[in-house]
């Protein structure tokens, strides 16, 4: 019996190239940062887990927009980036994540990404030339009504290239960013709003 | 006589005009700052026409006029914008507002129509800009600081100006 392993692809198939560069899709793909619960990564319709997603940051697009359900703008930090492996997304193209903060706007996920570019740049290291790692973090406690609450919040970390393959991602991260028309306009198409659900409280 | 139905909603939009200017503006921290006694002092403060009447807890009432606050308002940003270090930040096409003596970081962006941060202060004011006036613009400290390092006066020099967009 023949496994996926051994059938051998179809001829016409096998002119398909394997690319080798980032891939920027002509709309973003946008991965859903769903922080409640213990969160996790939402793909369409299909949670990928809450495992740590490691990326490099092509472009961060910071936006007001109105949250539909508490009928107020809110800031908004869309990351563009590509992973470096593939335990949670596809490395080599390119994924859209929206953050935000607490209704306070004091803490949350936007606080804490805005305050790791913040350090990287007080060294002189532009955010673009490290590796990212995103984890949620979970939350738990009372609302000051005394209402219980379980959510995630994003925290960021970063650490600089170690590897040659980790080196090589970047020197093609460059080259996007060297000729960035394409990831401007990919920047420019409007993703779907950024929801609260039930005992998100990034 | 205006019709009652044009007569109430110039009231609800009095209404909403006061109570906008309430929450960025009449705070008992801006009358003690102005009146210069300590914030406990103030027991009340309240907008009426054309000037603010100010209760206070161990002397006479005091009126200030709304002036004078709005002058408060933009001169606690402008002060506050000094201490500020303002970094490009090409990621975000905008910048890092930092805030050395509270080790706050800001992220503060240009675009075409204004300048937003994502401060509490500035979500504030958007909050209760855009909920009584329709409008989205909000001026904080940082966005002052940024202001100063584009060489601009004002948050309007800004949204005037033809450069805006290169910013």
């Amino acid at each position: 019996m023949k496994t996926s392993a051994t059938i051998e692809r179809k001829s016409f198939f096998k002119e398909t190239v394997k690319p080798t560069g980032i891939i920027i899709p002509d709309h973003p793909i946008y991965v859903q940062a769903n922080c409640a619960q213990k969160g996790s990564w939402v793909l369409g319709e299909k949670s990928l887990g809450n495992e740590n997603l490691t990326f490099f940051v092509l472009a961060v697009l910071f936006s007001r927009e109105l949250n539909p359900y508490k009928e107020k703008e809110i800031a908004i930090a869309t990351i563009f980036l590509t992973p470096i492996d593939d335990n949670t997304l596809k490395p080599q193209l390119v994924y859209a994540i929206k953050i935000r903060d607490q209704d306070s706007g004091r803490k949350g996920s936007l606080s804490n990404f805005a305050a790791r570019t913040a350090e990287m740049m007080a060294t002189g290291v532009d955010p673009r030339e490290v590796i990212w790692t995103a984890k949620f973090i979970n939350k738990s406690g009372n609302l000051p009504n005394g209402d219980p609450y379980n959510c995630a919040v994003i925290d960021f970390e970063y650490r600089f290239v170690k590897t040659d393959e980790e080196d090589a991602i970047l020197a093609n991260c460059v080259l996007v960013l060297e000729e960035d028309f394409k990831l401007k306009k990919l920047q420019q198409i409007a993703l779907p709003p950024i929801v609260q659900m039930e005992g998100d409280n990034s | 006589m205006l019709p009652l139905e044009r007569r109430t909603s110039f009231v609800q939009d009095e209404v909403n005009r006061m109570k906008a200017m309430i929450i960025n503006l009449f705070s008992k921290a801006a009358a003690a700052a102005i009146l210069n006694v300590k914030p406990e002092e103030i027991k009340k403060v309240e907008a009426w026409a054309k000037v603010v009447n100010v209760s206070m807890k161990h002397s006479r009432n005091r009126f200030v006029p709304i002036a004078e606050f709005k002058r408060n308002f933009v001169q606690t940003r402008r002060e506050g914008a000094e201490g500020l270090i303002v970094e490009t930040c090409p990621m975000i096409r905008g910048f890092m507002v930092k805030n050395p003596e509270r080790d706050s970081n800001y992220m503060v962006v240009p675009n075409r129509e204004t300048i937003i941060c994502n401060c509490p202060d500035y979500q504030k004011q958007i909050e209760s800009n855009l909920e009584n006036f329709g409008t989205t613009h909000g001026c904080c400290k940082h966005i002052y600081a940024v202001l100063n390092h584009l060489g601009y006066g004002r948050l309007s020099d800004y949204i005037n100006s033809p450069s805006a967009l290169s910013a």
